[in-house]
C-alpha cells in the first residue's frame, strides 16, 4: 500500500473516530469529561501528598512541593496512558458488536492497519487536550487558589527534550495499544479488562505517583522495562523535575523500548489478523 | 371481556418472583466467567497498592493503607452502581430486553431491586476478596472491636447506595450515550470526593465544601462509619450520626427513584424513545 | 356466532416529531380495528406504514396520539398493566435475552417475569422446548445458537406465559425456509387451543395468505383494506389481474404507471435472462391496448401475456400501488 494511501485512510479513520467520540455528544459534557475525569484523578494524590505534608511537617515544605511537582506532572501525563489504552481496548468491540463495520473495514483493500492507527490517533488527541488541561488547572489550583509555590514552571519546559520523549512514548503507547486491538480481535468480552490491566500496572509501576525506587525489588526489573517510566522520566527531566537524571540515557531506553513495542505490536496483531481469518472472527458479536 | 385484576397478593408475588429472576440472571452471568472474577477482585488492588506505597513514601502510618483497602473495596460498589445499575437500562435497551420488560406485568421497580440485589452480592464477594487481597499483600491493621455494628453500617450503606443506582438508572431510562457519559463523570470525582483513597478524618485540608459536596454520597457517609469501626476501634456510638444520615438517604431516594421512572417511562411512552436504539 | 374481540382500536392516531421545520410524521391516522378471539390477522404494509407503531401502541409500549386501543375491552392506556398479563411481543431478528445464560436459563427467568411459580414454568418450559425442538440446545449459551435457534428461543419467549394475545412482528425475519415453516404451523396449532389471538405483521405476502384468517394492508398509517384473503383477492383486484414477460426492461416505469386504469405495477427482472416481468391490476382489460403501445413505445418488446390468478400481493399491489419493499 502506497505511503499516500495509507496516510489517506488513517485521515478518515481519524475523522470517523474524532465524530464518534467528539461531536456526538454536547460539547460542554465532551470538555468537562476531559478536564474533570482526571484533574479529580490528579487530586486524589495531590490530596495525599497535602495530607502527608500536614501530618509531617508545613504544606509548604520544599520537599512536599516538588514531590508535587513531580506528582502533578506524572499524573498530567498519564492521561496518554488511559486514553490510548483504554480507546484502543474496546474499539474492536464497538466496533465488531454496535456498529457491525469491522468485517466492511477489513475486506476493503488495506484499511485495517490505517483505520487502527486512525483510531488511535484520536486517543492521542484526547489525551493531549487532557495533559495540557490538567496541567494549567492543576497550576490554577495549587499555586492560584491554594498559594503552594509549587515549582511548577509551565513556560520554562525545555520543548526540545519534552516532545522527542513524548513523540517515541505516544509510538510505544500505540504500539501497545495495536497488542490490545490484536487480543479483542481474537478473544471475546476482554475489552474492558485489558484496557483497565494494562493501564492499571502502568498505574503502579511506572513511577507515575511515586519513584519506582519505592516498589519492591523483585518488581523493580519490570518497570525498567516498560516505557511509560522512560516516558516519564524524560518528561520530567524536561519540566526540570528530575535534577539526577539524565536525560540522553532516558530517551535511549524509551527508543529502545519503543522499539521492542513497536515491533513486538505489529508482529501480535499479524497473529491475530491471521487467526481471526482462520476461525471467521471479524464479524463475531460479544453478547453479555 | 373483561378480566379480572390481579389481586394484591398475585401482584407482590409476581414482583418478587421477577426481583429474584433479576437478581438471579446477575449472580448467574457475572460469576460464569472466572477471568471476569479475578480481573475484578485483581484490578482495584492496582490501584489500591500504587497509593498504599505512595502513603508508605509520604509516612503515613499504616492505617492509612487499611484506609484505602476498605476505600477500594467500596469503591467496588459504586462502580457496579454505575455501570450495571445508572446504565443499565441504556444495555437493557441495546441488547432487545427492555422491551420485553416493559411489555410484563411487573414493576420495573421490581426488576430493579433485583439488580440491587445481584449487584450488591456479587460486589460483596469481589470487595471481600479485594480486602483480603489487600491484607495479605500490604499488611495492613484493622481493629474491628465491633464486627456487628460494621455489618450493619454496611448493610446500611449498600441500601442507600443501590437506592441512589435505581434513582440514576430512572432518571436515565430514556438516555443513551448521555447516560454513558454522565456514569464516566462520576467515577474519578466521586473517589475524590468521598474520600475513598484518603481517608477523611486525617483530613482537615480538604475545602468544607467539597467535604459537603461528597456527604451527598451515601458511600461517603458508609466509608467514614466503616473506617471508624474497623480502623480506628470506636464503637458503634461513634457512628451514630453516619447511620441516621444512611437511613435518612434511602427513606428520600427510593420514593424519587419509583417517582423518577414512572415519569421517565411514561414521557418514553409519550415521545416513543422507549425502545429507540443507537441514541 | 358473534366472537370476542381481542383487539380493538378507535380513530387511533399517533404522531410522531418530525425533522425541525417539517412539522409531525403521521405514523397512525385514524385507524379502526377489530380483531376476534381465535383470529390470526394479518397486518401488511410498506416499511414506515404504521405497522410496527399500532403493535407498540397495543403492546403498552407507546401511548396513542389520540384515539383508543383496546385489548380484551381494556384500554392500553388505562389499564396496561392488566393488559401485560396476557399478551407477548416476538420481534423478528431481535434476541431478547442474555447472552451468557443457557437457553433454559433465559427461559426461565423471563416466566418469572410472568410469575409463573417454579413447578409450573419447569413444565411449561419443557414442552415449548419440545415443540421448539430446542432439546438439543437446552444448555446451550444463548450467544452460541444459530439465528434459526434464536429465533426459536425468541418464539419460545413470547409463548412462555401462554398469551391470550400474541404480537408476532415478522417473526419468520431471516429464518430459512423450512424454519420458517415450523414456526407457521406452531403459530397455527397454537391458535387452535382456544382461546387465542395473532396479530401478525410480514413483507411475506404467502405466509400471510397461508396463515392469517383476515389481513389488514396499512399504508402511511392509514388502513387501506381489511378482509379474509380470499374476499380481498376478488373485491379489490376484480380479477383483473395480467402478467406480462417484456425485454428489455421499461425505460420509464412511470408512463406505465401513470397510464389511467392501471391501478398497480410491479416489476421482477430476470438478470440471466434478460426479461421483466410485470404484474399489472387493471381497472377494466379494454386499455390492454394503450399499455401495449406504451410498452413498445419504451422501446421494450412483449414475449408473453396472460392473465393470472389474483394473489395477495396483487391485492397489495394494487391498493399500495408498488410490490413489497
Amino acid at each position: 500500500m502506497a505511503v499516500a494511501d495509507f496516510v489517506k485512510s488513517a485521515g478518515e479513520s481519524f475523522r470517523v473516530g474524532w465524530k464518534i467520540e467528539s461531536n456526538w455528544t454536547d460539547p460542554v459534557l465532551f470538555a468537562t469529561y476531559q478536564v474533570i475525569r482526571p484533574l479529580a484523578s490528579l487530586l486524589i494524590v495531590a490530596f495525599i501528598v497535602i495530607i502527608g505534608a500536614s501530618v509531617g511537617a508545613s504544606a509548604n515544605s520544599a520537599f512536599y512541593s516538588q514531590y508535587l511537582a513531580w506528582l502533578i506532572v506524572g499524573n498530567a501525563f498519564y492521561a496518554f496512558v488511559l486514553q490510548i489504552m483504554l480507546g484502543m481496548a474496546i474499539l474492536v468491540h464497538v466496533d465488531r458488536t454496535r456498529y457491525e463495520v469491522l468485517k466492511n473495514i477489513y475486506i476493503s483493500p488495506g484499511t485495517l492497519h490505517p483505520y487502527v492507527i486512525g483510531r488511535g490517533l484520536v486517543s492521542v488527541v484526547n489525551g493531549a487536550v487532557s495533559v495540557i488541561l490538567t496541567l494549567l488547572f492543576s497550576v490554577a489550583i495549587f499555586n492560584g487558589l491554594l498559594h503552594m509555590n509549587i515549582p511548577l514552571n509551565l513556560l520554562g519546559v525545555n520543548l526540545l527534550m519534552l516532545f522527542p520523549g513524548v513523540i517515541l512514548g505516544i509510538i510505544s503507547l500505540l504500539a501497545i495499544g495495536y497488542m490490545l486491538c490484536a487480543v479483542n480481535i481474537v478473544s471475546n468480552r476482554m475489552e474492558f479488562i485489558l484496557g483497565d490491566s494494562v493501564s492499571g500496572i502502568f498505574f503502579l509501576l511506572g513511577g507515575v505517583i511515586f519513584p519506582i525506587a519505592l516498589l519492591p525489588s523483585y518488581v523493580q526489573p519490570i518497570s525498567n522495562v516498560l516505557p511509560i517510566t522512560f516516558l516519564l522520566n524524560t518528561v520530567r527531566e524536561s519540566f526540570g523535575l528530575l535534577p539526577t537524571g539524565d536525560y540522553m540515557t532516558d530517551l535511549a531506553y524509551l527508543a529502545l523500548t519503543t522499539l521492542v513495542t513497536l515491533i513486538v505490536g505489529i508482529a501480535v496483531f499479524r497473529l491475530a489478523e491471521q487467526r481471526a481469518k482462520k476461525l471467521g472472527l471479524f464479524d463475531r458479536k460479544s453478547e453479555y | 371481556m373483561m378480566l379480572p385484576k390481579a389481586t394484591p397478593r398475585e401482584e407482590l408475588l409476581t414482583n418478587l418472583r421477577a426481583a429474584y429472576a433479576r437478581m438471579w440472571v446477575r449472580l448467574r452471568g457475572s460469576n460464569r466467567e472466572v477471568t471476569g472474577l479475578v480481573a475484578e477482585i485483581g484490578l482495584p488492588i492496582l490501584t489500591i497498592g500504587a497509593y498504599v506505597i505512595l502513603y508508605r513514601a509520604i509516612g503515613l502510618p499504616p492505617t492509612a493503607g487499611a484506609a484505602v483497602i476498605i476505600g477500594g473495596a467500596m469503591i467496588a460498589f459504586w462502580t457496579n452502581v454505575l455501570w450495571n445499575m445508572s446504565s443499565q437500562w441504556f444495555w437493557e435497551r441495546e441488547s432487545g430486553n427492555l422491551e420485553m420488560y416493559l411489555v410484563a406485568p411487573v414493576s420495573r421497580m421490581s426488576v430493579l431491586l433485583g439488580m440491587a440485589m445481584g449487584g450488591s452480592v456479587n460486589t460483596s464477594i469481589r470487595a471481600l476478596g479485594i480486602v483480603l487481597l489487600g491484607i495479605f499483600v500490604f499488611q495492613v491493621p484493622f481493629q474491628l472491636a465491633d464486627p456487628l455494628s460494621v455489618g450493619l453500617v454496611f448493610v446500611l450503606t449498600l441500601v442507600a447506595l443501590y437506592t441512589m443506582g435505581m434513582l440514576f438508572a430512572s432518571i436515565f431510562m430514556l438516555y443513551g450515550r448521555e447516560a454513558w457519559n454522565t456514569a464516566s463523570l462520576l467515577q474519578e470525582p466521586v473517589y475524590f470526593l468521598s474520600g475513598a483513597y484518603f481517608p477523611r478524618i486525617y483530613a482537615p485540608v480538604v475545602p468544607f465544601a467539597l467535604q459537603a459536596a461528597g456527604s451527598l454520597i451515601p458511600m461517603t457517609i458508609g466509608l467514614d462509619a466503616i473506617r471508624r469501626l474497623a480502623i480506628n476501634g470506636e464503637g458503634v456510638a461513634a457512628v451514630w450520626p453516619h447511620i441516621l444520615a444512611l437511613i435518612a438517604c434511602t427513606l428520600i431516594l427510593f420514593p424519587l427513584a419509583r417517582r423518577a421512572l414512572n415519569y421517565m417511562e411514561s414521557l418514553g411512552k409519550k415521545e416513543g424513545r422507549l425502545t429507540l436504539r443507537w441514541q | 356466532m358473534k366472537r370476542d374481540l381481542s383487539i380493538e382500536t378507535k380513530s387511533l392516531r399517533r404522531l410522531f416529531k418530525g425533522i425541525p421545520g417539517k412539522g409531525d410524521v403521521v405514523a397512525l391516522d385514524q385507524v379502526d380495528l377489530e380483531v376476534h378471539d381465535d383470529e390470526i390477522f394479518g397486518l401488511l404494509g410498506p416499511n414506515g406504514a404504521g405497522k410496527t407503531t399500532l403493535i407498540k401502541i397495543l403492546c403498552t409500549l407507546l401511548l396513542p396520539t389520540e384515539g383508543q386501543a383496546l385489548i380484551k375491552g381494556m384500554d392500553v392506556v388505562k389499564r396496561a398493566s392488566q393488559i401485560r398479563r396476557i399478551i407477548n411481543l416476538v420481534s423478528g431478528g431481535e434476541t431478547p435475552g442474555y447472552g451468557i445464560l443457557s437457553v433454559k436459563e433465559n427461559l426461565w427467568f423471563f416466566s418469572q417475569l410472568y410469575g409463573l411459580p417454579r413447578d409450573f414454568a419447569k413444565d411449561r418450559i419443557s414442552k415449548l422446548v419440545d415443540q421448539l425442538e430446542l432439546q438439543d440446545y437446552l444448555n446451550t449459551r444463548m450467544s452460541k445458537l444459530s439465528t434459526g435457534y434464536k429465533q426459536r428461543l425468541n418464539l419460545a419467549r413470547g409463548f412462555v406465559n401462554d398469551p391470550a394475545v400474541l404480537f408476532l412482528d415478522e417473526p419468520t425475519l431471516g429464518l430459512d425456509v423450512l424454519s420458517a415453516r415450523h414456526l407457521r404451523t406452531l403459530v397455527k396449532d397454537w391458535i387452535r387451543t382456544g382461546g387465542k389471538t395473532v396479530l401478525l405483521t410480514t413483507h411475506y405476502m404467502a405466509e400471510a395468505d397461508q396463515m392469517c384468517d383476515r389481513v389488514g394492508i396499512i399504508n402511511r398509517g392509514k388502513v387501506l383494506a381489511c378482509d379474509t384473503p380470499q374476499r380481498l383477492k376478488t373485491k379489490v383486484t376484480g380479477g383483473a389481474t395480467w402478467k406480462i414477460e417484456i425485454t428489455p426492461s421499461l425505460s420509464e416505469l412511470e408512463s406505465v404507471k401513470s397510464i389511467p386504469g392501471v391501478i398497480g405495477l410491479s416489476t421482477t427482472d430476470n438478470i440471466e435472462t434478460g426479461v421483466t416481468t410485470l404484474k399489472l391490476v387493471l381497472e377494466e382489460e379494454s386499455i390492454m391496448s394503450d399499455l401495449l403501445s406504451k410498452i413498445r413505445e419504451n422501446g421494450s418488446k412483449v414475449l408473453n401475456l396472460g392473465k393470472s390468478e389474483p394473489t395477495l400481493e396483487d391485492v397489495y399491489i394494487s391498493l399500495v400501488g408498488t410490490g413489497m419493499e
